[in-house]
């Protein structure tokens, strides 16, 4: 399949009537996910993803998509708002929205911040567009030796810059592929680690153990702060007043278009990376926005550009993390590890394959996410005050209902009554990772990456023998592994060093 | 004077919830610890090319595990440490409870949803848990858990035909032998 036809086909599918309504659907979910303070992006794809098995692959590439590109401008809105932003991702936004909205501003706060996230994502996703035909032939490259060491580079790029401890977080990230390995092994139809038990020969379910980790261990949180999930809340804004305002912060989004555009390159960049994820991009570009900003003293006090730079970055960072993600199956961060198994559900393989036989997909995904944006900008620009009332749902209310969906999604993933067991169980243990710093991302990225882990190692020792990692590409990637981390660790020797007195 | 003895109370409960959080992990970490060692015991009885994949893993997951263990006890003596576990579950005093009274309700959840069915076990577990646990209102508890079983029927149900569990009595009264 040619780009131009992959491009057409892929466009005609994103607006289609079989796939857009889902769209639809997956990015108004997004945005009151976001919306509510404590569920992110990982807790609406985690519940987006037990709906799949009944969709067509484009369907539900724009159901999981959708939902999960509106969750930054929804957690935007709360950020700005109520002090308290939805997701992790708009901390940086906290610096210059909560000022402007207490200069009588939010309206105009939140529609910058909702056009931002908007032309932010579709800067990405025109990145990661116009990286498929490198990214093509520089895939092919990449055999089964080189995919089984840059698993390993990517898991260490998670741990070491992730915000959690990097021990804690190889252990996590181990852990993670250990579990992987749970099952029938399809080379000599073993049965590992099952205890005997029938429902674990397939493996652990992926659906189950993401609904645990991160809607379950979010609920056993919620519901031990107790009270509103707004604990800061202003007040809804006058209907009128907002609207007005929503369409002059749109207006300064576009005026401000250097900047997006500056902040959107430093958010896809920072996407390419694995592990960095979209919050140290937010307040790299913040920093950005300030140091080029004709008014730097006016930051930190309600300035828009405040606002501009960290939401372009957010969401841009989508088009670069999807890259690695498509090429080459390896996902940078949670919510990648999340869409990678909603495509092996869809029955999608990533890599050669599906930059060459499934482009249309790849540009659905693409298209996804600038109407999935688009889509949410909408609905946020008319309906902020009505949405902003979710967050003074209270967590007693809230959390009963939304653990009977999540039970209810663990369940009919499989159909299995065990798979409840498994997502209860991976509650407690995500609870338990988040209390004590480790990283629940690893974990899942490293069930997600174990599979392939392991059928790469089968290959490559297969094809080029035992000293497989000697050849020169292999040899490469494991220096660079073991280079950063060494770097890594030196860093924070010569830190403690400093430190002590 | 009254600031200094404020920052000292302040000062000691911080340092006895962070012993607290210390025993937590060394709790975790060796449940970790067994339940690899029983793995590393397992794959020695597999074939070695369905074993070495979880070789590779574990090798270096063990070293890891040690190394935390080491840095963990080199913050806090041994002595110090055994003290301190009660602390560890009583500490978080409200939140530990409330954590593990919601992790009764779930599973009973599990054990209503088996019995009786999936409809019947979430709208109970609704009820119940915003009635008695949340001591919410008894119109709103049952508005809520009936609006939001009836959203997830035509969610599940009639939105994307799934058949969610009918539960061990409904088998027994159809006539099913196989539970």
């Amino acid at each position: 399949m040619t780009i131009i036809d992959g491009v057409t086909s892929g466009f005609l599918q994103s607006i289609s009537i079989g796939v857009l309504p889902y769209l639809f659907i997956g990015s108004f979910f997004g945005l009151i996910i976001g919306i509510i303070p404590g569920l992110g992006g990982h807790f609406a794809m985690a519940m987006a993803v037990t709906f799949l098995y009944t969709m067509e692959p484009n369907s539900g590439i724009a159901f999981l998509l959708g939902a999960h590109a509106t969750v930054a401008q929804g957690g935007g809105l709360t950020a700005i708002l109520f002090s308290t932003p939805g997701t992790g991702q708009n901390a940086a936004t906290l610096l210059d929205g909560p000022p402007m909205r207490d200069n009588g501003k939010g309206g105009v706060a939140v529609g910058a911040a909702m056009a931002s996230c908007f032309l932010g994502a579709t800067f990405g996703a025109l990145v990661l567009a116009l990286l498929i035909p490198i990214l093509r032939d520089v895939v092919l490259i990449f055999g089964p030796p080189e995919i089984f060491v840059l698993a390993f580079l990517a898991l260490t790029f998670v741990a070491v810059l992730g915000k959690e401890d990097l021990i804690r977080s190889l252990i996590a990230a181990l852990c993670g592929m250990l579990l992987a390995m749970i099952g029938l092994d399809n080379v000599t139809n073993t049965a590992r680690f099952t205890m005997g038990s029938l429902s674990l020969q397939d493996g652990v379910s992926l659906v189950p153990v993401i609904l645990g980790l991160f809607a379950v261990a979010e609920m056993f949180e919620l519901w031990a702060k107790g009270g509103s999930l707004a604990r800061h809340s202003g007040g809804a804004l006058s209907a009128k007043e907002t609207q007005k305002q929503i369409f002059e912060g749109i207006g300064l989004a576009f005026k401000n278009w250097w900047l997006v555009i500056r902040c959107s390159a430093i958010g896809t960049a920072m996407g390419l990376v694995p592990g960095l994820g979209s919050a140290p991009a937010a307040f790299v570009a913040y920093g950005h926005a300030k140091q080029t900003s004709k008014n730097p003293e006016t930051f930190g006090k309600g300035n828009i550009e405040g606002v501009i730079g960290p939401e372009s970055a957010n969401d841009a960072v989508e088009g670069g993390a999807l890259a690695s993600t498509i090429a080459f199956g390896i996902p940078g961060s949670s919510s990648m590890a999340i869409l990678l198994s909603g495509l092996f559900i869809l029955g999608l393989e990533t890599g050669p394959r599906m930059l060459n036989q499934n482009l249309d997909i790849v540009f659905v995904m693409i298209f996804t996410i600038i109407i999935g944006n688009l889509i949410g900008t909408i609905i946020g620009m008319f309906l902020v005050n009505p949405m902003s009332r979710a967050t003074s749902i209270k967590s007693e209310i809230m959390v009963p209902v939304l653990l009977a969906i999540i039970i209810t999604g663990a369940y009919a993933t499989d159909r299995s009554m065990f798979d409840i067991g498994v997502a209860i169980l991976f509650g407690v243990v995500g609870l338990l990772m988040k209390i004590l710093n480790y990283s629940r991302s690893a974990l899942l990225i490293g069930l997600v990456l174990g599979f392939a882990v392991e059928k790469n190692l089968y290959l490559a020792l297969l094809l080029k023998g035992p000293f497989f990692f000697m050849k020169p590409l292999p040899a490469a990637l494991l220096i660079l592994t073991f280079g950063f981390l060494a770097y890594n660790i030196y860093g924070i020797a010569r830190d403690r060093k400093k430190a002590k007195p | 004077m009254m600031d200094l003895q404020k920052n000292n109370v302040l000062n000691k409960s911080k340092e006895k919830s962070a012993r607290g959080v210390l025993v937590l992990e060394i709790a975790f970490l060796g449940a970790v610890l067994i339940m690899v060692l029983a793995a590393l015991w397992a794959a020695f009885g597999y074939k070695i090319v369905s074993a070495r994949t979880p070789f590779v893993i574990m090798a270096p997951l063990i070293l890891l595990i040690i190394l935390q263990f080491w840095r963990l006890f080199r913050e806090q003596s041994l002595a110090a440490l055994l003290q301190s576990i009660p602390v560890a579950f009583t500490e978080r005093g409200a939140d530990f409870n409330k954590t593990l009274s919601l992790s009764g309700w779930l599973v009973a959840l599990g054990l209503i949803i088996w019995g009786f069915g999936h409809y019947i076990g979430i709208s109970l577990f609704m009820f119940l848990l915003m009635k008695i646990a949340a001591k919410q209102k008894f119109f709103t508890s049952l508005i809520i858990s009936v609006g939001a079983t009836a959203i997830i029927y035509i969610t599940f149900k009639v939105g994307f035909s799934i058949e969610l569990y009918r539960g061990l009595l409904f088998r027994y009264m159809a006539g099913y032998n196989d539970f």
